[in-house]
């Protein structure tokens, strides 16, 4: 349903714009994240943005962007080419998940929109759950792929 | 038998904050009187032998608290790692558990909440899909009328505004009729300290929500499987998930209705009694069910001979003991 609105909506808009915006292609895409809003309780995660960029396929499997509370207009993400609409997102433009998702965890937190931790993590867990890594079959997956407990980490490192 | 104390609403048994379990332990000990005990007998026998509709119980207080707050567990998003299981540990000031938390043995058999782990997570085949497990997180669900607090015959459980049932393990005698009463099979016995009696559960960490805080499971939780809330707003949200992903859900929020409503509701992806949670219930409250019972059987009477013995035994081993 949404996804129809949405094609209806870009279809309508490219019958009305000329092909400009060359410019606002792929650039600017982070090849290595550090995701470090745990870090009271694990070391940073580092994240391998590029490589995930490049088994996705695209952006949306995570940076989901529309049926948020995002209303600016189609140009500023995307290439108004129709050949290259889809892909082509201005990523300057996309914005990290803390801007939506809030970190603090009070009455009613994530009960409408997932806190941040919540957020990343099912966004991860839309693959990594059973498949890559053995999150969701052991509780031990979640050290063995991607997190060092913090007061571990600053031990290993005076070793 | 004259001297009937007054009939405080539910909520006056445990001091304000007052934990009845773990930390506070110690701080909030209120010796055990003899005394109090009988009277709260002589009570609800009373009230009985007069006939009137005995008011001990926590029914019907409860739709005058519509701000009180709930649980909401999606059991679609939980990947069984733990961590809420660990959380709760702590913020109990629980032991820590034989078998590490991030053991994955543990999924073998299904476990209940203890005295020493008040949630547990157990693992259910996925019927759709055999390499993602299910999971259900199991603990106290607070019901609206809770059966054990109409069970209990010296009160030791009072249903808070917040939402929780909590337990006030200075009062109790070791009876157990709570443990036969809960449709869940929740309140634990404390078998290590067979001279204390005392019954355990979740707390819905009442002392923290008091704080302005959120339970230490729904903080904890890596993926937003557990979240905390006013109980009208979880219902509401739970229906707009169901009706954005009639796929992903089955379309029923286990613990709107069922007992009369739990402050513990939930989402799952197959049908609830897949993953073992009791079906048929019925939507009444237990509370008037077993408050029939209780008014055409003056049970507490019939009994106190032998609940008198049993009282005594155990006030003599406290006071032995102090
Ligand atoms: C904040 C940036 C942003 C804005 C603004 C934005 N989009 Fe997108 N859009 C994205 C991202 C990111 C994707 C995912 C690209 C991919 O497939 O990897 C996407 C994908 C799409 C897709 C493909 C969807 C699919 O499921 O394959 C369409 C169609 C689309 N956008 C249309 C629009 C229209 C129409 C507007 C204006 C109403 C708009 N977008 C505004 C970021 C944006
Ligand atoms: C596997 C998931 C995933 C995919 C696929 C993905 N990203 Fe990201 N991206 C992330 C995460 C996680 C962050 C960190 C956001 C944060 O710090 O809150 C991020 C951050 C970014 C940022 C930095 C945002 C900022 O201002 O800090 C940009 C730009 C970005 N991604 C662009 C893209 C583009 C363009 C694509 C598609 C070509 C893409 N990403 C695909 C997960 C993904
Ligand atoms: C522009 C604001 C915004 C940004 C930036 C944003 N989100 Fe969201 N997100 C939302 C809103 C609003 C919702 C709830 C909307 C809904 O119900 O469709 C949501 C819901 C979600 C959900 C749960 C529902 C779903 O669609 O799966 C996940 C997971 C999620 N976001 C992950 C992320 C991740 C990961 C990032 C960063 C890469 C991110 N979000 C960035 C606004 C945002
Ligand atoms: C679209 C599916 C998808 C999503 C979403 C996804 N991953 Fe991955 N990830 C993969 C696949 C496939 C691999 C293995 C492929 C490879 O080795 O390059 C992988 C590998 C990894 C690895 C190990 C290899 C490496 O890159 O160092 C880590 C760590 C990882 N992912 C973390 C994450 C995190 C953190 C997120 C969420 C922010 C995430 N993934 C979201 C598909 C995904």
């Amino acid at each position: 349903m949404k996804n129809a609105t949405v094609v209806v909506m870009a279809i309508a808009l490219w019958a009305g714009v000329s092909a400009a915006g060359e410019k606002a292609g792929v650039g600017n895409v982070p090849k290595e994240l550090v995701l470090g809003s745990l870090s009271r309780v694990y070391e940073p995660v580092r994240f391998n943005h590029s490589g995930h960029v490049s088994t996705a396929g695209g952006c949306a499997d995570c940076h989901h962007q529309h049926g948020s509370t995002d209303v600016r207009s189609c140009t500023q993400c995307h290439r108004t080419d129709p050949s290259a609409f889809k892909k082509n997102v201005n990523a300057g433009m996309l914005k990290p998940c803390r801007e939506c998702h809030s970190a603090s965890a009070g009455p009613g937190a994530g009960i409408d929109r997932p806190t941040l931790k919540a957020a990343y993590h099912q966004a991860c867990f839309k693959c990594h759950r059973g498949d890559v890594g053995t999150v969701g079959k052991d509780p031990k997956g979640c050290t063995e792929m991607c997190h060092v407990p913090a007061a571990q980490a600053r031990l290993d490192g005076k070793k | 038998m004259a001297d009937i104390p007054k009939r405080n609403i539910p909520g006056g048994n445990v001091p304000e904050g007052q934990h009845p379990s773990g930390k506070n332990e110690e701080a909030g000990k209120a010796t055990l009187s003899r005394r109090r005990v009988l009277q709260t007998l002589a009570a609800a026998g009373g009230a009985t032998l007069v006939g009137a509709s005995a008011e001990v119980f926590a029914d019907n207080k409860i739709k005058g608290w519509p701000d009180r707050k709930g649980m909401l567990t999606d059991l679609t998003e939980c990947v069984g790692c733990r961590t809420c299981e660990k959380a709760c540990n702590r913020a109990n000031g629980l032991p820590e558990p034989e078998v590490p938390f991030d053991e994955k043995s543990v999924f073998e058999k299904k476990r209940r909440p203890t005295a020493s782990a008040y949630t547990v997570v157990n693992r259910y085949e996925n019927p759709k899909s055999s390499d993602k497990p299910l999971y259900r997180k199991v603990q106290c669900n607070h019901c609206n009328e809770p059966g054990c607090a109409s069970a209990c015959p010296v009160r030791a459980y009072t249903k808070t505004p917040e939402g929780a049932v909590l337990y006030n393990k200075d009062v109790c005698f070791g009876c157990r009729y709570c443990m036969v009463a809960c449709p869940f099979y929740v309140p634990a016995y404390d078998y290590e300290s067979a001279l204390d009696p005392r019954i355990v559960k979740c707390t819905m960490c009442h002392g923290r929500v008091k704080n302005g805080g959120i339970p230490a499971c729904a903080e904890a939780c890596p993926v937003g499987a557990v979240t905390f809330g006013k109980r009208s707003d979880l219902i509401r949200a739970a229906r707009e998930r169901i009706r954005k992903n009639p796929d992903r859900y089955v379309d029923h929020i286990f613990g709107e209705y069922e007992v009369g409503g739990t402050s513990w509701l939930y989402l799952s992806g197959v049908p609830f009694d897949r993953l073992d949670f009791p079906a048929n219930l019925v939507e009444k409250p237990l509370v008037e069910q077993t408050k029939g019972f209780l008014s055409a059987v003056p049970l507490v009477l019939t009994i106190w001979p032998a609940l008198l013995g049993m009282c005594y035994a155990s006030t003599r081993n406290k006071e032995g003991k102090e």
